[in-house]
């Protein structure tokens, strides 16, 4: 299934990237662990014998080369992973501020709601109207408490705090409806805290821009 | 005989009273497990809220409470505290010692957990219900403007209380694990939930301080009308910084002990030494302090600078090496074995299969690009419960299994703990598993609608949800049925008597752990118990020359038992003084009645406190022989305040950086910080400098005193130091008359908040000084010090030079710059 941002798309793809490794590495030390605990079950003795413990007993099991191993197999493996998903988070962090078609919107939170400014100055609470397939810039701050504006769908996301803007970014690739939430607690309303988000064809974007514009 | 006078008093004043390590830890195990359950019903009530869209069971006010206050209870007075159940039970057994370091500090982290816990269940009772905020408390949110129901002060206060307590525990466990350890008791010798304890009170001892500073700071906010989370220069951010740095650290604080235990079980039922114990060790202590430098994970969409994200990206994904190879050392220990798989056993295979799915879902959360995703939302919350729930409290239940007959003398049923332990997986991953589905809800939202499809994954977990709570009624059941009619236990019902020292002694313990007389020794062919001749293999009289004041034990000419307990060592003062506290600051929500006797009560049990060691009425078991590496130079006393003066780093630390941190918004906010003598007089604060700086002098002095022996000069110097301390205080009250003259008061501006708490708390500990310096003066009069018996004045020095030291910085930050 496409994802309807490229945003979504990189995200996805990602996670099924870790989902996959991540269920593959906990399978393997699963499958370990209950070989072990199978292989070297107690055949119900009714004396455990001698444990190989002794209090006292200061020599070491085991091999410091099989340490050393796991922890570079380990340090490789995890490191990967992570450094693997820079480049992602570039993409999702990097603002197309060179792109002159990119929309600017100022994003006000507030308890409990959004409200968003376009370039012309005027604003919409609670919807938000931007045309497909062109980058919309945010600029993210709250008049209260700490918000968290996201658009789920498309994997946007960033933290809405007084006193301070945060930049974020999206395109939707396609028309659509989509939801804004707050993601962190900010009171009674922080449930309710929804906008919607109407991802149009620019050609109808545009007519309603100009009319938006040319409101009173 | 002790034991017999013990019979006679009334069983509910032993337990009021008691200092003895066995008891407090029952205390504990009692208290958290009451926790559990209250935290564990909220839990059951947001989850019936969730269980359908639009369900319309609990307000938002009261589903935020309950969020709130399960998190906190859950996180602060229940998974530490039980966790500390053990460690004050089996510890000091453990390490081979007769009781903690300081049994009536002990007493006093109980007693003052219990007052915290009143305190934050009566603040559901308060005007406007509890805190609702979210256990993390973000700002401004937190702030009156916002909330401003008295119960989240009451709250903020409860945990204030609570954070102190832990510093006590803290500082005593810090000194018992050093110094208190049985001759050849090495620490790499002592079973890893001893080691990891170490470890999890190193982290406590930053940690909790330095949750302790923006909890004051949010107090006063709350309670004085300071801006810290309201003014632009400190507010979310601030707190956010500050949290978190406490947040990491926590996180292993909650688990460290359950997985150590699992760590130990694994190894005991399986026969096998531990898989290369020295590399998981060092993984623990790796992963410790890492824990210090990932906090910015917490903050990755906040719009910090890209390059820090990816440098925090890369320390926490380092993280997960060391767990990654204490895990798989875990499972080789198994390798070769005979593995028995009783009930404290399979709890521990499953703690360690479930912190495995824990760590796996915690790779994701390193990424800072799935954050964009998973930040906020149900994803988070199954993650946590899988590494804290199935982690830590998996393992602290499996302990529990596994020391209960110790604890209790008494068996439980087999059957009904594997039933157990069926029906806690089955609802456990039923609970937490579907979480990971809902990667797009957001937490803490009380409702969400049908069009969400959120509605069959949320049936599910809350189905979950009941099946997990019910398997606690099942333990419950089965604890209660092993104490009515359990088969007595022997001292070692799962053949770990080569594992570590409680499994050698009677179950329950008797009350000095030992056989009468003895000590634990550990030699290269295993545990003996000798009695002290044997050790010092002659007289015993040079043992008492490092044992301080007041604390001598009365070693009989016999050489026969010179750590036995002489007197009573019941002491009502840690319950009274706790119980003080608690009526002090109930008083300041429910009435000024209740506030006035709290302080009365608080006071009264300082003096009696004080009067009790002037009296020398109270004895404490020192084990003057045994392993104390690497802090052998230490006496106990001069080693707890070293202690307890690092632990003021984590308070202090976090305190400056919060100055800085705002000092740094001010210059980008434009706000005029005042300038050098335009509001703080630089005369008086170079006057309050030398007059510190002088009782520092006047107090090395008394010290000198003390250590020759001239009575006259640690006199004098005491004297001077509280006449010059008294001055110091004196000045100080001036200079705020006079700014609350001027109409600068606490709420003014961002610099005035700073100045008022930052001087105020450092007052307080001048003032703190002060009432020590009255005790110590009056034992000095008395003729208490002797050149071999002054460690109450030689820790006093050192806690007098730190309250210089944190003078030393604040006077230029505040009058100068």
């Amino acid at each position: 299934m496409a994802a309807p941002a490229p945003s979504a798309d990189i995200w996805h793809s990602l996670f099924n990237f870790y989902l996959t490794s991540a269920i593959t590495i906990s399978a393997v030390v699963f499958a370990i662990m209950i070989y072990v605990l199978i292989r070297y079950r107690s055949r119900g003795e009714a004396n455990p014998g001698d444990p190989e413990y002794r209090i006292g007993d200061l020599s070491q099991r085991g091999s410091v080369k099989v340490a050393i191993a796991l922890t570079i197999i380990l340090g490789v493996l995890f490191l990967g992973l992570t450094t693997s998903t820079f480049s992602a988070m570039e993409f999702m962090e990097e603002i197309p501020e060179d792109n002159p078609d990119a929309l600017h919107i100022k994003v006000l939170a507030f308890q409990w709601g959004w409200r968003f400014t376009y370039p012309n100055g005027k604003t919409l609470t609670g919807e938000l109207r931007v045309p497909a397939g062109v980058p919309v810039i945010l600029e993210i701050t709250s008049q209260d408490v700490f918000h968290t504006f996201s658009i789920p769908a498309f994997k946007v996301k960033k933290d809405a705090i007084p006193g301070r803007i945060n930049y974020a970014w999206f395109e939707g690739k396609y028309a659509g409806e989509y939801t804004i939430r707050c993601y962190e607690l900010c009171g009674v309303g922080h449930a309710e805290m929804l906008a919607r988000l109407l991802v149009m064809e620019p050609e109808q974007f545009e007519k309603w821009y100009e009319e938006f514009s040319s409101k009173g | 005989m002790e034991g017999k006078e013990q019979t006679r008093v009334n069983p509910l004043i032993v337990w009021l009273f008691t200092t003895n390590h066995k008891n407090v830890g029952i205390l504990y195990l009692v208290t958290s497990l009451y926790f559990l359950v209250v935290a564990g019903i909220l839990a059951l009530t947001f989850r019936i809220q969730l269980t359908v869209p639009e369900n319309n069971f609990l307000t938002a006010s009261a589903y935020n409470q309950a969020v709130t206050a399960h998190g906190l209870f859950m996180l602060l007075w229940v998974v530490t505290p039980l966790a500390s159940a053990f460690a004050n039970y089996v510890i000091p057994i453990q390490i081979g010692a007769k009781d903690m370091a300081f049994p009536r500090l002990n007493a006093l982290s109980y007693w003052l957990y219990l007052a915290s816990g009143i305190m934050a269940l009566s603040s559901f009772f308060a005007p406007g219900g509890t805190a609702d905020w979210g256990w993390t408390t973000y700002a401004p949110l937190n702030t009156l403007q916002y909330s401003p129901q008295a119960g989240g002060s009451l709250m903020g206060l409860a945990i204030i209380i609570l954070l102190s307590s832990s510093i006590v525990a803290t500082i005593n466990f810090m000194v018992t694990i050093f110094r208190l350890r049985a001759p050849g008791m090495k620490l790499m010798l002592l079973p890893l939930f001893s080691i990891f304890w170490l470890v999890t009170i190193f982290l406590m001892l930053w940690a909790f301080p330095a949750f302790l500073a923006p909890l004051i700071l949010l107090v006063a906010d709350r309670v004085l009308g300071t801006v810290f989370f309201t003014s632009p220069e400190g507010g979310a951010l601030l707190w956010d910084h500050l949290l978190w740095f406490f947040g990491h650290p926590e996180v292993y604080i909650l688990l460290l002990p359950g997985l150590a235990i699992t760590g130990d079980i694994l190894a005991v039922f399986s026969g096998r030494k531990l898989y290369a114990k020295k590399v998981i060790v060092g993984a623990l202590i790796v992963a410790a302090i890492l824990s210090y430098i990932v906090w910015v994970h917490h903050m990755f969409m906040t719009g910090i600078h890209p390059g820090l994200r990816e440098a925090f990206n890369i320390t926490t994904e380092l993280i997960s090496i060391p767990f990654g190879v204490i895990t798989i050392s875990y499972i080789l220990t198994l390798v070769g074995g005979k593995i028995r798989f009783t009930t404290p056993m399979l709890f521990a295979i499953g703690a360690l299969a479930l912190f495995i799915i824990g760590g796996a879902s915690g790779v994701f959360n390193s990424s800072v690009a799935l954050n964009f995703g998973m930040r906020g939302t149900f994803w988070v919350v199954g993650h946590f419960h899988y590494t804290i729930v199935g982690g830590g409290i998996t393992g602290l239940i499996a302990g529990l299994y596994y020391w209960w007959p110790k604890m209790t003398g008494r068996m439980f049923n087999e059957k009904l703990g594997k039933l157990h332990f069926i029906i806690y997986m089955i609802g456990f991953n039923l609970l937490y598993f579907p979480m990971h589905a809902l990667y797009d809800m957001p937490r803490r939202i009380y409702v969400y609608e049908a069009a969400t499809g959120w509605g069959p994954i949320n049936m599910l977990i809350t189905m979950g949800g009941f099946l997990f709570g019910a398997s606690f009624i099942l333990f419950f059941w089965i604890l209660l049925d092993s104490l009515r009619r359990g088969p007595v236990a022997s001292d070692d019902p799962w053949n770990a008597k080569n594992y570590s020292i409680e499994w050698n002694v009677p179950s329950p313990p008797p009350e000095f752990n030992f056989p009468e007389g003895k000590v634990p020794v550990i030699t290269a062919q295993g545990l003996e118990f000798r009695s002290i001749n044997e050790i010092v293999g002659g007289p015993v009289s040079g043992i008492s020359a490092r044992i301080g004041p007041s604390k001598a034990p009365n070693i009989p000419a016999n050489g026969g038992t010179p750590m036995e307990h002489h007197g009573p060592h019941l002491s009502p003062w840690p319950f009274v003084l706790s119980m003080g506290v608690a009526m002090t600051l109930l008083g300041l929500f429910f009435g000024p009645g209740l506030l006035i006797l709290g302080l009365a009560v608080f006071i009264g049990s300082l003096v009696g406190w004080g009067w009790e060691d002037l009296k020398e009425r109270f004895h404490v078991a020192i084990e003057a022989l045994g392993e104390k590496w690497p802090f052998d130079k230490v006496e106990n006393h001069t080693f707890a305040m070293w202690v307890f003066v690092f632990g003021e780093i984590g308070l202090f630390g976090p305190l400056f950086m919060a100055y800085f941190f705002v000092r740094a918004n001010a210059s980008l906010t434009g706000f005029a910080w005042p300038l050098p003598g335009q509001i703080h007089d630089i005369t008086l604060g170079a006057l309050n400098t030398i007059l510190l700086f002088t009782s520092g002098l006047t107090m090395s002095l008394a010290l000198i005193g003390a250590k020759r022996g001239e009575e006259d000069l640690l006199r004098a110097g005491l004297v001077a130091t509280f006449i010059l301390g008294a001055v110091f205080l004196a000045v100080k009250g001036f200079e705020w008359s006079e700014l609350f003259a001027e109409g600068i008061t606490f709420g003014s501006d961002i610099s005035a908040s700073l100045y008022y708490v930052l001087t105020g708390i450092h007052g307080a500990h001048v003032l703190a000084g002060l009432i020590a310096l009255i005790y110590l003066i009056i034992k000095a009069y008395k003729g208490g010090f002797s050149p071999h018996r002054h460690v109450g004045v030689e820790a006093f020095a050192i806690y007098w030079g730190m309250v210089d030291a944190v003078w030393m910085f604040l006077f230029p930050l505040f009058y100068l710059i």
